[in-house]
C-alpha cells in the first residue's frame, strides 16, 4: 500500500513517500509481537543514505517476532498537505501510523534535526513530551552519536540506547515482547524499569537535574533504584561476528549516497581533539578482508549497485587496504562495479589509491588540513604537516584532478589571526605547488571553512565557542585574503547554524522547552539553510532559557551535563589531552601503540586490526 | 545484438523519474547477471536505453527497453532471469533478441493513453467535451513552459485526432492516441489540461490517473514481434 497516495502527485519528489522499494521487508501480522519504527529526522534521501539504520533494520527484522519499518521526515510541502487534510505520519512498510507502534526509534546524527523529531512525533499523533504519553502510546527511543549528550532531548524520549545498537536493540525488542506478554506489569514505568537495568540504556525520567543559583548545571541524580549513576556505552566486540546486512533496501529515487556502503571498520585511532566521532566510536574494530569480500559479493548480487563505497571514519587507515582493493577490483572488474573511498587522508599513498579506485571521477577529492598553521594543527592533534598537504595535493593535480577541496575550521581553541592567514597561505601554496608539479595553469581549489563547534566527550569539550559576530569577522577576513585569486573559491557556513549546533551539543535539560517553543514558531529542517531561521531560536531561547550555557567555556572542575552518559574514554584522558593541546603537544595515533584513552579497559573491548 | 524488452511501470513507480526508472532497470539487469555490453572508457555505462521517456505520475503497460548484449542469449531465458529480479512495479511482458536494428526511439510513431477521471467527475460534461474536441478542426492550447517564459501555442489536433470516452461503472475514461513526430510529441497531461480548461470540467487534474497503453511504429505496429 502507498501512504497518502492521493497527495503524491502534488508534491516534490513523490518517490520519497511511495515505499515498495526492492528488499523492503513486509511481514504478515502473524507472529509479530513488537512493532518498531526506525525514524530518521530528515528527508528520505538523507535518511536512506545512513548506514546505521540499514544495520538495525535487518537486525530487527531478523527477529521473527518484530516488524521494523522506516519513516522519514516529510518535506515541508508534504507536511503542509498532510496537516491540511488531517493525515498522520505513517511508516513506509505497512502504513502503520507512528502512534500505533510499540517503539519509535530516532537516530540522533546531528543537532539541527531536533526540531524535526518533535515535528514527526506530532505528525504521527504521539505526545511530544514523554511525561504526557499514555499507556497505549509508543515508547520513544533515541540512539546514535548525539546520545553522548542526550540532555536537551530528555523531555521527548522515554529512553536512549547508548553506543553500538545491534545487540542492545535486540535485547530491547525482546524485553518489550516479554513485558507485553506478561500483561504489561507496572505499566509504562514498569517497562522503563526493566530497560534501565539493561547495560547501555538511559531512562532520563529516572534522573533529576539540579542547577545552581546563578543558572549553571549542578548535578543529575538517579531517583529510581533501577537507574545506574553512569550509563556506559555498548560496543560490539567483533564486527566480523556481528554481521552486516547484505540485502539493504534499494531506493527507486536517487538518494545522497546512492551506492553500496560497506563498513570496513568502526572507531578511529587518530585522536584529533575536536572530533566527536573519533572519541565516541572508539576503539578501532576492523573487519577481515575475507569477510569484507563476502559481504561485497552479497551486496552486489542483492542490490545491483555499480559502486561499493568503503566507509569508516578514515578508510585509508585500514590495515589491509591495498590487499582489499586489489581483491575487490579483481572480483568485480567484469561486472563493472567500482570501488570508492568517501574520504582521503593527506599522503601520496592516498593519491595512488584514489587513482586506482576512482580513476573515473576527477572530482570530489577533499583534503582536510583543518587548520592553517603547524602550531594550530599540533593543538588539534591533526598529524599532518605542510609538506604532507603539498605533496598530496600536487600529486592529485599531477594525476589529473583539476580541482579539489580544502577543508578548514575556524574558531579552534588558541586560534589567532595569524592562523587564519595561514589558511590562505596554505591554499596559495597548494595552487603554486600544483601548477609546478602538474605543469598546468588551470588548477583550482575550493577553500571550505566551517566554524568549530565544541562537542561533548572530546578534549575540546571545555573550550569557548566563537560568537556569531566573531565568526563573521573571521570569515570576512579570510574572504579578503582569498578573493583576489581566480584559482581559489571560498565557501563558508552559516555561523548561526553553528551556534545552535553548539548550544545543543553542550546544553542541558532546560533546552527541551526551547525546542518545543521554536518548533511551535515554525522551526523544521534547521540543517537546511533555506529553512533555518535563527530568529525563532533566539526568541525561544530568551523566553525559556535565558541562562543556557551559550558557547561559554566550561571550567575544568565544573559539572558537565553529559557526564553520566559514558563513551568509555576516560574523563582524565580528555583533560590531559586538553592541557597538551593548550601547550601544542601532540599525541600519536593509537595504531602505533596505546595512547591510554581508557576505552579498551573500560569496555572490555580490544582494538582489533585485520590480519595481514 | 540487442535484447528488446517490453516492460511496465506501475503503481508507486509512476512517481519516479525517467532517469531513476532507467537506473532501477539497470540494477535489475545486473542482479539478473545478463551479459550486458558496456561503453569503453573510465566511466563505463551499461548500454541500456528506453524508447521514450514517460512523464512523472504516468503509469505504463508498454515501456520498451533495449539492452546491447556482449554475448548471445535466448530471449525467453533472459526475460525469465530478469523477471525474477525485477522490483515491484515492473513486469517483463515480452522479449526479443534483434540483430542490427535502428534505435527504438527513432522508430516510434504513436503512443496511446487511457486517462481515468477522478471518481465523481461529471460524466456528462466529459462526454460532451470529448465530442466537442472531436468535432473541432483545430484545438489550440497554450502550453506553459518555464516559469516567467511565454506559453507555447500548440494545435492539439495535429497530434491527437480524436478522444474516445468510455463510461465505466463509477468512472469515466478518456482514451486517445498521440502521434510522435521528429518535431516533438504531445504530453498526455497537456490534452487533459486543455479539455479541462476549455470545457470547464473542474477536474482535480492531480487526481486523473493516466496510463500509457501502447507504443507503436509505422502507424500502429508493435515494437516487439515483427522484426
Ligand atoms: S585504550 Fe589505547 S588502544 Fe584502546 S582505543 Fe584507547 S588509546 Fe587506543
Amino acid at each position: 500500500m502507498i501512504n497518502n497516495e492521493d497527495l503524491l502527485a502534488r508534491v516534490e519528489k513523490p518517490g520519497r513517500y511511495a515505499g515498495g522499494e526492492l528488499n523492503a521487508i513486509i511481514k504478515g501480522r502473524d507472529g509479530i509481537k513488537v512493532s518498531f519504527a526506525l525514524a530518521f529526522p530528515d528527508v528520505y534521501e538523507v535518511g536512506m543514505s545512513y548506514p546505521g539504520f540499514k544495520i538495525l533494520y535487518h537486525v530487527l527484522n531478523g527477529l521473527p517476532f518484530v516488524q521494523a519499518e522506516r519513516v522519514y521526515a516529510p518535506w515541508t510541502d508534504m507536511e503542509a498537505l498532510m496537516r491540511s487534510k488531517g493525515r498522520r505520519l505513517a511508516a513506509l512498510e505497512t502504513g502503520r501510523e507512528l502512534s500505533a507502534f510499540d517503539l519509535v526509534g530516532f537516530t540522533l546524527q546531528y543537532e539541527l534535526t531536533y526540531s524535526n523529531i518533535v515535528n514527526m512525533l506530532d505528525l504521527g499523533a504521539v505526545a511530544v513530551l514523554a511525561a504526557a504519553r499514555g499507556e497505549k502510546e509508543p515508547f520513544v527511543v533515541g540512539g546514535g552519536p548525539c546520545v553522548f549528550n542526550p540532555e536537551p532531548l530528555a523531555d521527548f524520549f522515554d529512553f536512549f540506547i547508548v553506543g553500538d545498537g545491534e545487540e542492545l536493540i535486540v535485547e530491547t525488542a525482546a524485553a518489550c515482547r516479554d513485558w507485553k506478554e506478561a500483561g504489561r506489569p507496572g505499566g509504562r514505568r514498569g517497562f522503563l524499569e526493566v530497560l534501565a537495568r539493561l547495560p547501555g540504556i538511559y531512562v532520563p525520567c529516572f534522573y533529576q537535574a539540579e542547577y545552581t543559583g546563578d543558572g549553571r548545571f549542578k548535578q543529575l541524580t538517579a531517583q529510581n533504584p533501577a537507574a545506574p549513576p553512569y550509563i556506559k556505552k555498548r560496543a560490539v566486540k567483533n564486527l566480523d561476528a556481528a554481521g552486516y546486512p547484505t540485502a539493504p533496501v534499494v531506493p527507486f529515487n536517487e538518494i545522497i549516497h546512492d551506492r553500496i556502503a560497506l563498513e570496513v571498520f568502526r572507531g578511529c585511532t587518530r585522536g584529533c581533539r575536536f572530533c566527536h566521532a573519533g572519541m565516541v566510536y572508539r576503539p578501532l574494530r576492523e573487519r577481515s578482508v575475507a569477510q569484507l569480500k563476502r559481504l561485497a559479493r552479497g551486496l552486489v548480487d542483492s542490490t545491483g549497485y555499480n559502486e561499493i563505497s568503503l566507509i569508516s571514519l578514515s578508510t585509508a587507515d585500514y590495515s589491509c587496504l591495498a590487499e582489499l582493493l586489489a581483491d575487490l577490483s579483481l572480483d568485480f572488474a567484469r561486472e563493472r562495479v567500482s570501488v570508492s573511498l568517501p574520504s582521503l587522508r593527506l599522503d601520496s599513498f592516498s593519491i595512488e589509491v584514489a587513482q586506482k579506485v576512482s580513476g573515473v571521477r576527477k572530482s570530489g577529492l577533499t583534503f582536510a588540513p583543518e587548520a592553517g598553521t603547524q602550531r594550530l594543527r599540533d593543538v588539534i592533534n591533526k598529524g599532518v604537516s605542510e609538506e604532507n598537504v603539498l605533496a598530496a595535493t600536487s600529486a592529485a593535480f599531477a594525476a589529473g584532478w583539476s580541482s579539489l577541496k580544502l577543508y578548514f575550521m575556524i574558531g579552534l581553541p588558541t586560534e589567532t589571526f595569524a592562523d587564519l592567514k595561514g589558511i590562505a597561505d596554505l591554499a596559495f601554496k597548494v595552487i603554486d605547488a600544483g601548477r609546478r608539479r602538474s605543469g598546468r595553469r588551470d588548477v583550482k581549489a575550493t577553500v571550505s571553512v566551517s566554524p568549530f563547534v565544541p562537542k561533548p566527550w572530546t578534549p575540546f569539550q571545555w573550550a569557548e565557542q566563537d560568537s556569531v559576530e566573531r565568526t563573521k569577522e573571521k570569515q570576512l577576513y579570510l574572504k579578503s585574503l582569498l578573493c583576489n585569486s581566480r584559482a581559489l573559491a571560498y565557501q563558508y557556513h552559516d555561523p548561526q547554524a553553528g551556534a545552535l549546533e553548539g548550544l545543543f551539543a553542550r546544553g542541558d535539560r532546560r533546552l527541551g522547552r526551547v525546542i518545543v517553543s521554536a518548533w511551535r514558531k515554525g522551526a523544521r529542517f534547521d540543517g537546511w539553510s533555506e529553512h533555518f531561521d535563527y530568529g525563532r531560536w533566539r526568541d525561544a531561547l530568551s523566553e525559556h532559557a535565558p541562562a543556557a550555557p551559550w558557547r561559554r567555556a566550561f571550567g575544568e572542575g565544573e559539572p558537565l551535563p553529559w557526564d553520566h552518559v559514558r563513551p568509555g574514554v576516560a574523563p582524565e584522558y580528555l583533560l590531559r589531552e586538553w592541557k597538551k593541546a593548550l601547550k601544542g603537544e601532540t599525541t600519536p595515533d593509537c595504531r602505533q601503540g596505546c595512547a591510554g584513552c581508557g576505552v579498551c579497559p573500560a569496555l572490555g573491548v580490544g582494538k582489533t586490526m585485520a590480519a595481514r | 545484438m540487442k535484447l528488446r524488452l517490453k516492460i511496465t511501470k506501475e503503481g508507486g513507480l509512476r512517481f519516479i523519474s525517467h532517469l531513476e526508472y532507467t537506473r532501477t532497470l539497470e540494477r535489475a539487469v545486473r542482479r539478473a547477471k545478463l551479459p550486458a555490453a558496456w561503453t569503453e572508457g573510465f566511466n563505463p555505462h551499461m548500454k541500456l536505453s528506453l524508447a521514450s521517456a514517460l512523464g512523472l505520475g504516468i503509469e505504463s503497460l508498454c515501456e520498451y527497453a533495449e539492452l546491447e548484449l556482449a554475448a548471445p542469449i535466448d530471449a525467453a531465458a533472459a526475460a525469465a532471469a530478469l523477471s525474477a529480479k525485477l522490483p515491484q512495479g515492473i513486469r517483463a511482458l515480452a522479449a526479443d533478441v534483434v540483430e542490427k536494428a535502428p534505435k527504438l526511439a527513432a522508430l516510434l510513431s504513436m503512443a496511446s493513453y487511457a486517462a481515468d477521471m477522478p471518481e465523481g467527475a461529471p460524466a456528462g460534461l466529459i462526454n460532451s467535451a470529448a465530442a466537442g474536441y472531436n468535432e473541432a478542426a483545430e484545438f489550440f492550447y497554450d502550453k506553459k513552459t518555464a516559469p516567467g517564459k511565454p506559453a507555447r501555442r500548440l494545435d492539439l489536433k495535429k497530434h491527437t485526432l480524436s478522444v474516445a470516452c468510455e463510461n465505466l461503472p463509477g468512472r469515466t475514461r478518456l482514451c486517445f492516441d498521440c502521434l510522435i513526430a521528429a518535431s516533438g510529441s504531445l504530453r498526455a497531461n497537456d490534452l487533459i489540461d486543455a479539455l479541462n480548461s476549455r470545457f470547464q470540467l473542474n477536474l482535480d487534474i492531480f487526481a486523473v490517473r493516466i496510463t500509457r497503453t501502447g507504443l507503436y511504429k509505422e502507424g500502429r505496429k508493435p515494437l516487439i514481434g515483427e522484426g
